[in-house]
């Protein structure tokens, strides 16, 4: 038994308001995730401006300047010794911080232009139709 | 991309080709209008469900499951979102001959189990009647034999559109035939 309703006649318009109805649904999503990633990163922004200047604060406060200072100065026999002082003296959760804020601000800044592209787009697709 | 099959091309949209949705839809439209609207009766209506439903397989999309068939996923959201409209209109065929377990008295007091015959989808009068006769059946009644016999969904598909094992699917696809046999009897 094959039941047919071939003769339903389908509105001639459907299928475009459809596309249309999920094209405007799109552009609604982009342009949320357009807030979202502007929104981190603005946050993000600010972030490493604050990192910098703690970091910057962490650095004078442990005597990291001082050590490159003598390392160019005068202190090319006890180089070993005055690396590794380098190296305790960096604020290490500071830096992981900075670079963990900075790949946040450079991944919300792309899909913030990759979805104002394609909402541009979008739209002007809409708007022709 | 035309020759995709509709799982490869919900991967080439999930992949960031929009031009494959597109595609997708266009070979469900006029299926899934039809589908609804023997479901719903009301074209008007039926045009707003199938944008409704076309938008929600859009939006759920991160959530189909791509070792199932697309089409069957589209059509248990079709029957979900009809049902709901049903309800909400307050039309819902629950059928009188069911009970509270779905199993139908009406249909064990039939005799006769042959299937329908052939003759009766000849002609145009009998084809309307069969359409009405549809219409008095239950919605999940209606849901499978549209899907098995209009659609090609094999019983355990159907099985899942409408949320039932096979064993119940199969049992109701007998009992909604005799319903109908038992309903167009006087007009063969």
């Amino acid at each position: 038994m094959t039941l047919t309703f071939n003769e339903i006649p389908v509105p001639k318009d459907l299928t475009s308001r459809i596309h249309d109805a999920i094209a405007k649904a799109h552009v609604a999503r982009r342009r949320m995730m357009v807030f979202v990633g502007s929104t981190f990163g603005a946050l993000s922004l600010a972030s490493m401006v604050l990192l910098v200047r703690t970091i910057y604060t962490s650095l004078e406060a442990s005597g990291f300047f001082s050590y490159i200072s003598i390392l160019f100065s005068d202190g090319s026999a006890y180089w070993k010794e005055i690396g590794l002082s380098i190296l305790d003296s960096l604020p290490v959760w500071g830096i992981a911080a900075f670079l963990a804020v900075t790949t946040a601000f450079i991944v919300s800044t792309a899909q913030v232009i990759r979805n104002t592209r394609k909402t541009f787009i979008t739209s002007k697709i809409i708007a022709w139709n | 991309m035309e020759h995709y099959t509709d799982n490869e091309l919900v991967e080439a949209y999930r992949e960031g080709d929009d031009e494959a949705f597109t595609l997708l839809t266009n070979r469900y439209v006029d299926i899934l209008y039809r589908f609804v609207y023997r479901l719903i009766g009301n074209p008007s209506a039926a045009e707003e469900l199938t944008q409704d439903i076309f938008l929600k397989s859009w939006k759920s999309l991160g959530k189909f499951d791509a070792t199932k068939e697309w089409k069957t996923w589209l059509f248990a959201i079709a029957r979900n979102t009809s049902i709901d409209w049903l309800r909400k209109k307050k039309s819902i065929n629950f059928s009188q001959f069911d009970d509270s377990e779905g199993e139908s008295t009406f249909a064990d007091t039939l005799r006769d189990m042959e299937p329908l015959q052939h003759e009766l989808f000849e002609t145009k009068e009998n084809e309307v009647l069969v359409k009405n006769a549809l219409e008095t059946l239950p919605v999940d009644d209606q849901t499978i034999i549209m899907l098995h016999d209009s659609e090609g969904l094999t019983f355990e598909a159907i099985g899942e559109v409408v949320g039932k094992p096979l064993n119940t699917v199969k049992s109701k696809y007998r009992r909604a035939l005799v319903k109908l046999k038992a309903l167009l009897a006087p007009n063969i």
